[in-house]
């Protein structure tokens, strides 16, 4: 028995010896940390200079120490991250004559994979197109972070390659990979457009037309209407939901005799985003069918029928207090809420 | 003589099995320890790099319902619900639900937030006491008021699933500060994982000791007091380890009112909150885990460390008794109900690993600690026992729990340094210290006294009393809520 | 050439901020959180207001909706800074007074160019 209280009570005192060496670790964490700074300010102004000139990297080379590197190295990214356009072609300019895309190419190759996915996200801040050919092939890594912040990295570096790649792995992936690579695709811009369309057409997986319709959606890719007035009637009901949210989302008023019929299928989900579609397209045939649809069994159909009928101005405001009086409890209630609701402003 | 030696072989009996069980239910506490070293270790890298930015960017976010139960809040529900509005998350709706109040909660609101009236339409998905009115507020599109009859918080919160829109509701308390990007971080494994997780708790800090203005944090500190101080290292303790460690092994059964976050579809499924129960919030998970095994479908349960709660401790004796004479009856409250699941193969390591766990490790513990620190003492007094088995005792009921809380502020130390300054170490292992020689055994004596009112019929509340959000000293509070 | 306000609660926000508007010329004050914002802005009076929506104390639109409550400051142009692309929330703080918004990450050409014409607008 007193073997075991020794052996506690010497456990207890290791723990109790990690305690004095973490207050001292946190002390001189804390003073290490305040020096930072202080040599970070130090540094500033000659960082922000590279944003009017990057090639004033050079003499900078010069008076750095190692820690200082790592300072920059910081700094220059925090910075690319918050700029745009020309500025952030300077920044991605100065990452390469400095040699930090060389170092974090390298470091992809890295053992330890959360230092790959830091290189992996540093590639994406820094756009640099040297980089295209690692990052294809860091999104073949079997960590999944390293994976996706690779996918990401491809994204912002709006290159044919990557987006083939991109492409690819919609098709191969499963959903939840895919939306990340949904990011990445649209982060790319309106150029993949003509790649996107002939794949919403010919592909076999359903999860990926799903991507490819969301694709649509948030683009407002208005080529790809005609097939996406097909897929409307698509045995698939998320299909036809997703078709239904993208119609509304790519503004184009020719949606809404399709997104009329819509309003009588049988999933509630579709019936309620093809309202809600109507809506944000303002075509004032659709306020009968709408009117009708106030009378839906299901709460959302109704809301968005309701506030579809007010978008669309006079004659739908008009029908909408009509309903407010009507006998019908449900038509009525909505009816009133969301003219209730519009008026304050909400 | 025979009797004699009967009782004797009795009482030695009593105090060897009170020995296993302190050194199984500290075992326990280092094998969660261990496991939530580790999955710490890994989640760390995981968010050390996450970018934020472009979540919060990112147009497939998931939009969130936030509830508020309020009762009698007219001194703080105008901070809280600042605070939340301020929240950095894309979409979002704040549903304050007026639990019939008796003071002037709803009026508070209705001049801060500039509130008026409108007709609603409100479809009921779980029973609640009726609404009798909806408001909304030009100045704020994301807040909602609904004022109805008074029918306690899990009343409270049906109420406000049934006024919500979207798909994710997060329960949170009238009295809890949330921190601007728990919202963001909270959500994540819905994006993560769509179709598994179907509900994530965040941590609960203690918020005495911080400086606090217009509901944001500005600076994270510990309380002058020592009993809010030796709070923070319970809290630490048991969301650090325990809910990490559970949750690792995704058997999580509990996940905290004042901060959780649920798929409304499966709230409704399982009928919602429980009305008139004194741990809503538990009950809840305990019942969807009982719902989701009975369904046979896949499911996830996450607690995050890094989403943070904080969250006015009771810095008196009197109100921290109530208060955990309240959890410790709803927990035997919400075990007691599911038993059915206790042992049962069919909801597989929960009932199997889990519900055995809370069962025996946390409801029961304060009876057997207690029944420990009277027969152990006792029988070393009468002879009964020699001096290195009470000195065994001493150290397993005790000592272990210091290393154990310490080891609770290493963890801290280690991956998320909240407190700025070097002299808050050592106060939180001071803290440490003092918990287990006192502290605790006070909670053990308060949990007892639980079991009786529970069995005795007691199903009140209790009274709150509520001072409003401390600043760097001072105030009293109580939570309805179990931790 | 103007005094403008820079609110924001990113310090390296504001230091570019800083960094660019002082090269073309203006002075720069700028405040780290809503309430500062609001205190210095009626205090000082500046040309121009950048505001950051997400903010502490008091966020962008609290901010915005009390400067353009106010007689001293109602008629002090105001750009809304903001990382949210929610449509509602730029039609929101457009609605609530702002003149002009401009969302993060943004390029120096197209600050410099919407600061140019808020404050030609509005002198």
């Amino acid at each position: 028995m007193l073997e075991a209280i020794y052996t506690i009570i010497s456990l207890q005192l290791l723990i109790l010896a990690i305690v004095p060496y973490l207050v001292l670790r946190r002390w001189a964490v804390n003073l290490l940390e305040r020096c930072a700074e202080r040599r970070k300010h130090h540094f500033e102004p000659y960082v922000l200079n590279l944003l009017n000139d990057p090639t004033a990297i050079e003499p900078l080379e010069h008076r750095l120490f190692p820690g200082d590197r790592k300072f920059i190295k910081e700094l220059l990214l925090q910075l690319a991250a918050q700029l745009k356009g020309q500025d952030r072609c300077n920044m991605t300019t100065a990452f390469e004559k400095i040699g930090y895309v060389k170092n974090e190419m390298s470091a992809l190759l890295s053992r330890r994979w959360w230092r790959r996915l830091e290189a992996a996200i540093n590639l994406g801040t820094m756009q640099s197109q040297m980089a295209v050919a690692a990052l294809i092939d860091a999104v073949r890594d079997p960590v999944e972070d390293v994976r996706l912040a690779a996918v990401m990295a491809l994204g912002q570096l709006n290159e044919p390659r990557g987006l083939r790649l991109l492409i690819r792995i919609i098709e191969e992936g499963d959903r939840w990979t895919g939306s990340h690579i949904v990011e990445a695709l649209i982060s790319m811009g309106p150029e993949i457009t003509s790649k996107i369309i002939p794949r919403l057409e010919a592909t076999t997986n359903i999860n990926a037309r799903l991507l490819y319709v969301q694709i649509c959606g948030l683009l407002q890719i208005t080529e790809a209407l005609d097939s996406l007035f097909l897929l409307l009637r698509d045995p698939d009901k998320e299909t036809r939901i997703s078709v239904a949210k993208t119609l509304g989302q790519i503004g184009d008023v020719s949606a809404v005799e399709n997104l009329i019929i819509s309003l009588d299928d049988e999933s509630w989900e579709a019936r309620a985003q093809a309202a809600k579609a109507i809506g944000s397209l303002g075509d004032k045939q659709a306020v009968d069918k709408l009117k009708r649809a106030l009378s839906d069994e299901n709460w959302w159909v109704r809301h968005n029928a309701a506030d579809a009928l007010y978008r669309l101005g006079e004659e739908g405001i008009e029908a909408l207090h009509e309903t407010s009086c009507s006998e019908e409890k449900a038509p009525r209630a909505t009816a009133a809420q969301v003219l209730a609701e519009r008026a304050l402003g909400v | 003589m025979q009797s004699d030696s009967i009782l004797i072989s009795i009482i030695l009996g009593f105090n060897i099995a009170i020995l296993i069980y302190f050194v199984a239910i500290n075992g326990n506490y280092f094998v969660l320890l261990v496991i939530s070293y580790f999955s710490m270790l890994r989640y760390r890298r995981h968010i050390e790099h996450e970018q934020w930015q472009r979540i919060i960017q990112s147009p497939l976010t998931i939009p969130v319902s936030i509830i508020v139960p309020a009762y009698n809040e007219e001194l703080t529900i105008e901070e809280s619900v600042k605070s939340l509005l301020m929240l950095e998350y894309p979409e979002f709706e704040v549903i304050v639900v007026n639990d019939g109040s008796a003071d002037n909660t709803l009026g508070k609101l209705e001049t801060s937030f500039n509130l008026h009236p409108i007709p609603a339409d409100i479809e009921e998905k779980v029973p609640c006491q009726q609404i009798l009115g909806l408001y909304r507020s030009p100045d704020n599109p994301s807040l909602v008021a609904a004022d109805k009859i008074n029918g306690g918080k899990a009343d409270a919160l049906n109420a406000g699933i049934n006024v919500s829109r979207y798909p994710v509701i997060c329960a949170i308390d009238a009295d809890s500060l949330i921190e601007g990007g728990a919202l963001l971080r909270v959500t994540k494994p819905f994006l993560e994982r769509p179709g598994k997780t179907v509900a994530v708790g965040g941590i609960v800090r203690v918020a005495n000791g911080c400086t606090i203005e217009a509901g944001s944090v500005l600076h994270v500190g510990l309380s002058r007091a020592w009993l809010p101080l030796i709070q923070a290292v319970e809290y630490l303790r048991a969301f650090l380890f325990g809910r990490s460690g559970w949750s690792a092994l995704n058997s999580l059964l509990i996940i905290s009112g004042a901060f959780g976050i649920f798929r409304k579809d499966v709230v409704i499924a399982v009928g919602g909150y429980r009305r008139g129960s004194l741990a809503e919030d538990v009950e809840l998970v305990v019942r969807m885990h009982r719902y989701l095994r009975e369904q046979r479908r896949e499911y996830e349960m996450r607690f995050l460390s890094d989403p943070v709660c904080w969250t006015e401790v009771p810095e008196s004796l009197s109100i921290l008794g109530r208060q955990r004479n309240r959890w410790q009856r709803g927990l035997i409250d919400s075990l007691r109900i599911h038993r059915r699941m206790m042992l049962n193969p069919r909801y597989g390591i929960i009932g199997m690993v889990a519900f055995p766990y809370f069962v025996f490790f946390e409801m029961l513990a304060p009876v057997v600690e207690l029944l420990g620190y009277i027969i152990v003492p006792i029988s070393y007094a009468l002879g009964m026992v020699d001096f290195s088995f009470f000195a065994l005792f001493l150290t397993v009921a005790i000592l272990i729990g210091v290393i154990l809380s310490t080891g609770a502020v290493v963890l801290e130390e280690l991956f998320y340094r909240r407190y700025p300054k070097t002299s808050d170490i050592v106060r939180l292992v001071a803290a440490a210290f003092l918990e287990n020689f006192g502290y605790r055994q006070l909670t053990v004596w308060w949990r007892v006294k639980a079991f009786w009112d529970y069995f005795t019929g007691k199903t009140a509340w209790g009274k709150m009393e509520r001072k409003g959000f401390i600043k760097t000293l001072g105030g009293r509070s109580d939570s309805n809520r179990c931790i | 050439m103007a005094r403008i306000l820079v609110a924001d609660d990113d310090p390296l926000s504001i230091k570019l901020l800083n960094f660019r508007l002082r090269s073309v010329g203006h002075e720069v004050i700028f405040a780290v959180n809503g309430g500062e914002a609001l205190e210095i802005a009626t205090r000082e009076k500046p040309d121009l207001v950048l505001l950051d929506i997400m903010m502490p104390v008091m966020n962008g639109f609290q901010v915005l909706r009390k400067l353009k409550s106010q007689e001293e400051t109602k008629n002090i142009p105001v750009l809304i800074l903001t990382s949210k692309v929610q449509e509602k929330d730029v039609v929101f703080g457009l609605e609530a007074g702002a003149e002009d918004y401009l969302t993060k990450p943004f390029s120096f050409a197209e600050l410099n160019a919407r600061v140019n014409r808020v404050l030609a607008s509005c002198s």
